[in-house]
């Protein structure tokens, strides 16, 4: 089975509703830049419950979300990103706009 | 006269966010009062612990600090997107006021000028 790596850099809820649309059980999502304000989002457990949901800790750290981010979600520096990205079979970069 | 100015930004996405500051800032020089209203997703301006350094950005949450200094003392958020994001006023690092819908509308209604970021 083909596993994706989604990669979400906004925290635009049509963006992430296209992205959890299209998205299959077993896919990660990976949350950089802004997209980290999404594990925060307290309306969101259930569909992040979905995936397996990543964060990377850089963008969590800039952004003052250590202790308020999802606990269900792990955070990951640039090394684990390159890991992801090696095990998928295919990256999908939702970009905003 | 006095000012309100509706921030709606992420702090880091865009220079919004920092344009929004500048414009506090010159403003707090002539206006009789001005004030900030933190709305939808510009909360995250507001929050403790952040390390801008880490993405190579200015560290904006240090220069919002300092807006006392400035004579601006009146600083709210939307009580219904801090619940939305499990936010409380201990999470802030700025002395904020929390405002429902009607207190929100109440805010506009009270000052003479506003602008939107």
């Amino acid at each position: 089975m083909t596993m994706a790596l989604h990669i979400l850099d906004s925290n635009n809820l049509q963006t992430f509703n296209r992205c959890v649309r299209c998205a299959v059980a077993n896919d990660s999502l990976l949350l950089i830049d802004d997209g980290c304000y999404l594990g925060c989002d307290q309306t969101l457990p259930t569909t992040l419950n979905y995936f397996k949901v990543f964060a990377l800790i850089t963008d969590v750290q800039a952004r003052g979300l250590v202790e308020k981010i999802n606990g269900a979600i792990r955070q990951i520096d640039y090394v684990g990103f390159v890991d992801l990205t090696a095990e998928h079979d295919k990256i999908i970069s939702w970009s905003y706009p | 006269m006095k000012i309100l100015i509706i921030q709606t930004k992420v702090p880091y996405a865009n220079w919004r966010a920092e344009s929004a500051l500048n414009f506090i800032m010159a403003s707090s020089a002539f206006a009789e009062q001005v004030s900030v209203l933190f709305s939808d997703d510009s909360i995250w301006q507001l929050v403790t612990a952040q390390h801008a350094e880490q993405i190579n950005h200015t560290a904006l949450d240090k220069s919002l600090a300092a807006l006392p200094y400035y004579e601006v003392k009146h600083c709210y958020v939307e009580q219904a997107t801090a619940h939305h994001y499990g936010l409380t006023e201990r999470d802030f690092y700025l002395p904020i006021a929390m405002l429902d819908h009607t207190a929100t509308q109440q805010l506009i209604t009270e000052h003479d000028l506003i602008y939107h970021f």
